[in-house]
C-alpha cells in the first residue's frame, strides 16, 4: 500500500484525527446525561442519598467530557468549510440544513441547560433541575439523531436529485431517514451505553483498587457492568443487522470487511489474513469453508459478491479487514466481561479482584470498539465522500499540503495533550474531600 | 408551507441578515466572556474566582452562537463559506486551538480539586486572547476581500488588537454588572465616578458594537464575499432555505426563551459557584 502526502490525504487525516478525538466525548455523554437522569430520579423515588452521591460525583466528569466535545465539536463545524469546500459546494443543499436543524434543535438547548444543570442546584427546585438534566440527556440524543442523519445520507443517500452537478433534495423525509440511517441510529446509540457502562465501570473499579472504597464506587461498578450487560447482546443484533443493510446498499465495504477478492458462490469466512491490495488476494488466510455465504445469504451454496466487481471503486481493504476483526472481537470480549461482571455481582454483590484488574483496561473498550467501527464504515465508503455521488478528492480545496501538514501536527499535539488531561483528571485519585 | 417560502425571492437577504445578527450576538455574547478571560490575567486569585464565576454557567452557550455563525454561513451560502474558510484557513486553525484551549482550561481548573488551578487560569487568559486576535485578524481580512501584502497583514493585526480591546471593555462591564463594581476591570475607579450603573455601561458598549455591525453589513451588501460573490450567487437553494427558515421559525423562540431563563435562573452577584 502507498501513501501519497497529497493535500487531500493530508486534509482527510486532518479530519479524521479531529472527528476521532470528537466522537470520543459525545459517546460517553449521550449515555452518562441519561445515567445523571437516572441517578436523579432514583433519589427522587428512594431517597437515599447515595443516588445523589453518584449525580454528583459523576456530574463534574461529564461537565469535564462535555466540554471536550463542544470545543472539538466547533473544531469540526469550521473543518467541514476549511478541510471540504467542495462537500458543501456541492451536496450543500442536502447537508446544510441538517446541520442547520442540529445546531437550532440541539446545541443551544444542550448548552443553556447545561449551565443550569451543573452550576444551578442550589439556584432552582429539583423538579426543575431533573427538568434541565433530562433536557441535557435529550438535546444530545437528538443531536446524534441529525449528525447520523447526515453521515447515513452520505452512505446511503436517498431523496434528491443532481441538477447541473448540485444536489437538490426532493423529499426531506427520504434524506432524513435514508436506508442506513436507522441501522446506524441503533448502532450508535447502543454504542453510546456500552461506552458509557464500561467507562463508569472501570473508573470506579480503578478507584476502588486505589483504595477509594466507597459506595458511589461500588454502586458505580453494578450500574455499569448491568448496563453493559444488559446492552452487548442488543448489540451485537444491531451490528449484525446493520451488516446486512450495508451489504444490500455498499456490497464492496462488505466485501473490504469480509477480504473477499473474488465473487463465488460458497464464500469462505475469512478469519485472520494479511490482504494484499497490489496482489489483490490474501495472504496467510486461516478460513472457515462456506462460512461467509451462510452467514450473507443463509445459504452453503449462496453467491457472495467479492472485490473483483468493484475494480477501481472499492475502499483499501487492510484498514476495513482490520478494523472491522478488531470491533467484533471488543465486542466478544465486552460480552464476556459483562456477563461474568454482571454474575459476581448478582452473587457476591462486588466484583472478584482479577475481575476489578480486567474492569480497568476496559473503561475504553466501548471507545476503541467505536472508532473501530467509523474506521468500518468511513474508510469502507471511499474512494467516496457521498456514496457514488461525489468523490473524496472532489471536496478538498485549494489549502496548500504543507499548511495543512503543519497545522495537522499542531492539531495532533494538542489532542495528545488534552486526552492525557482528560485521564488525569477521571483517573488520579483527588488529593482531598473526594466523594 | 415550503412551497410558499421557497417561492420567497427574499430567502438569501434574510439569511444574510440572520447571519449578521447570528454573528453580532455572537460578539455581543462570547464577547464579554473572552473579555472577562484577557482580564482574568492581570487579576488577583480570588478575583480570578469571581470573574471565571460570572461566566462559568454561560460560556458554551454563548460559543454556540459561533457555531450558528458558522452553520448559517455553510448551510446559507455554501459557496461563500467555502471562499472564506479557506482563506482564512491559518488564522481560523488559531482561533480554534484560542477556543479548545480556553473551553477544557474552565473545566480543567476545577479537576482533582484544583491542584494545577493556577496554570489552567493562565491558559484561559491567554487562549481567551487568541481568540479575540485571530477574531479580529479574520474579520480585518473579510472586510478588505482577502487582500494580500505586508500593510494589509498589518491591519488586520491591528484589527485583532482592536477587538481584544474591545472584548476586554465587554468583560469589564459585564463584570461591573456581576460584581455591584468589585471587580471594575479597564473600568478602575470610573464608575465611582460617573454613578455608572453596570448594565449601563454593557448597554452602551453593546449598542457600539450594533451599529459597527450594520454599517459594516451595509458596506459589503449586495455582496456575501467583498469584491467576489453576491448573496445570489452564493446562496443554496431555495427548497433548502425554506426548510430551515421554516425549523428557525419554530426554534429560534423557544431558544430565546431558554437563555433568558438562563440568565435569569443566575441573575444578581456573583458569588462562588457549587457543582452541588
Amino acid at each position: 500500500m502507498s501513501f501519497d502526502f497529497d493535500a487531500t490525504f493530508l486534509a482527510r487525516l486532518q479530519f479524521a484525527a479531529n472527528i476521532s478525538f470528537h466522537i470520543l466525548f459525545p459517546t460517553l455523554t449521550i449515555s452518562l446525561g441519561w445515567l445523571l437522569f437516572f441517578f436523579k430520579r432514583r433519589f427522587a423515588r428512594t431517597g437515599e442519598k447515595v443516588w445523589l452521591d453518584m449525580y454528583f460525583f459523576w456530574v463534574r466528569l461529564f461537565a469535564l467530557a462535555f466540554a471536550l466535545g463542544i470545543v472539538s465539536g466547533v473544531t469540526m463545524s469550521f473543518q467541514f468549510g476549511t478541510n471540504w469546500p467542495g462537500f458543501m459546494n456541492k451536496v450543500g443543499n442536502i447537508a446544510g440544513p441538517l446541520l442547520g436543524y442540529e445546531v437550532m434543535t440541539s446545541f443551544f438547548f444542550e448548552a443553556i441547560f447545561l449551565g443550569i444543570m451543573v452550576f444551578g442546584y442550589r439556584r432552582v427546585s429539583p423538579l426543575v433541575h431533573d427538568a434541565a438534566t433530562f433536557i441535557v440527556a435529550f438535546s444530545m440524543t437528538v443531536s446524534a439523531f441529525w449528525i447520523l442523519s447526515l453521515n447515513s445520507w452520505m452512505q446511503t443517500p436517498a431523496g434528491f436529485e443532481m441538477i447541473d452537478g448540485k444536489a437538490y433534495a426532493t423529499d426531506w423525509l427520504a434524506v432524513i431517514f435514508n436506508p442506513s440511517m436507522p441501522y446506524r441510529m441503533v448502532h450508535m446509540l447502543l454504542a453510546s451505553g456500552l461506552t458509557a457502562g464500561f467507562f463508569m465501570a472501570g473508573v470506579a473499579a480503578y478507584r476502588w483498587l486505589a483504595g477509594h472504597k466507597t459506595p458511589v464506587m461500588k454502586l458505580s461498578m453494578k450500574v455499569g457492568i448491568y448496563l453493559a450487560a444488559l446492552l452487548i447482546p442488543w448489540q451485537i443484533m444491531a451490528g449484525d443487522l446493520h451488516g446486512l443493510n450495508t451489504r444490500e446498499h455498499q456490497p464492496q465495504k462488505v466485501a473490504a470487511m469480509e477480504g473477499l477478492w473474488e465473487t463465488r458462490q460458497g464464500a469462505p469466512l475469512v478469519l485472520f489474513a494479511w490482504p494484499d491490495e497490489e496482489a489483490r488476494k490474501n495472504l496467510y488466510a486461516l478460513e472457515i469453508p462456506y462460512a461467509s455465504s451462510m452467514i450473507l445469504t443463509h445459504d452453503w451454496n449462496g453467491a457472495v459478491e467479492g472485490l473483483d466487481s468493484f475494480k477501481g471503486n472499492h475502499p483499501p481493504v487492510a484498514p476495513v479487514f482490520w478494523s472491522f476483526r478488531l470491533m467484533v472481537g471488543l465486542g466478544g470480549l465486552m460480552l464476556l466481561v459483562a456477563c461474568v461482571g454482571a454474575y459476581q455481582i448478582y452473587r457476591r454483590g462486588e466484583p472478584n479482584r482479577l475481575m476489578l484488574y480486567a474492569l480497568v483496561p476496559m473503561s475504553f473498550s466501548g471507545w476503541l470498539a467505536t472508532l473501530l467501527g467509523w474506521y468500518v464504515t468511513e474508510i469502507g465508503r471511499q474512494p467516496w465522500i457521498v456514496f457514488e455521488v461525489m468523490l473524496t478528492k472532489e471536496a478538498a480545496g485549494p489549502v496548500a499540503s504543507h499548511w495543512i501538514g503543519l497545522t495537522l501536527v499542531l492539531y495532533l499535539l494538542l489532542y495528545a495533550a488534552l486526552f492525557w488531561a482528560f485521564l488525569w483528571a477521571v483517573f488520579v485519585r483527588e488529593e482531598k474531600g473526594h466523594a | 408551507m415550503l412551497d410558499i417560502l421557497a417561492a420567497a425571492s427574499w430567502l438569501p437577504l434574510a439569511f444574510f441578515m440572520l447571519l449578521v445578527l447570528a454573528f453580532l450576538v455572537y460578539v455581543l455574547l462570547d464577547g464579554y466572556d473572552l473579555g472577562v478571560g484577557i482580564l482574568s490575567w492581570f487579576a488577583k486569585s480570588e478575583e480570578q474566582e469571581i470573574m471565571l464565576a460570572s461566566i462559568a454557567p454561560f460560556w458554551d452557550a454563548n460559543e454556540t452562537w459561533l457555531v450558528l455563525t458558522v452553520g448559517l454561513l455553510l448551510v446559507a451560502f455554501p459557496a461563500a463559506s467555502g471562499v472564506i474558510l479557506t482563506e482564512l484557513y491559518l488564522p481560523v486553525f488559531v482561533m480554534l486551538c484560542g477556543l479548545i484551549g480556553r473551553g477544557v482550561a474552565l473545566e480543567f481548573r476545577h479537576a482533582r480539586n484544583g491542584i494545577h488551578k493556577k496554570q489552567w487560569t493562565r491558559v484561559f487568559a491567554g487562549a481567551s486572547l487568541l481568540v479575540a486576535l485571530a477574531q479580529g485578524y479574520m474579520l480585518g481580512a473579510f472586510m478588505s476581500g482577502f487582500e494580500d501584502g505586508f500593510v494589509a497583514h498589518i491591519f488586520y493585526i491591528m484589527v485583532g488588537i482592536g477587538f481584544a480591546f474591545a472584548y476586554a471593555l465587554m468583560g469589564s462591564a459585564w463584570l461591573l454588572m456581576k460584581t455591584q463594581g468589585q471587580i471594575s476591570g479597564l473600568f478602575g475607579r470610573l464608575p465611582y465616578a460617573l454613578k455608572m450603573s453596570g448594565w449601563k455601561a454593557f448597554a452602551v458598549i453593546a449598542g457600539i458594537f450594533v451599529f459597527m455591525a450594520v454599517a459594516a453589513a451595509y458596506s459589503i451588501y449586495p455582496h456575501i464575499v467583498p469584491g467576489q460573490l453576491t448573496l445570489e450567487d452564493a446562496a443554496a437553494a431555495p427548497e433548502s432555505l425554506a426548510f430551515i427558515f421554516a425549523g428557525a421559525i419554530i426554534t429560534v423562540p423557544l431558544l430565546l426563551a431558554a437563555s433568558v431563563y438562563s440568565y435569569v435562573v443566575f441573575h444578581g452577584n456573583t458569588k462562588e459557584l457549587y457543582y452541588n
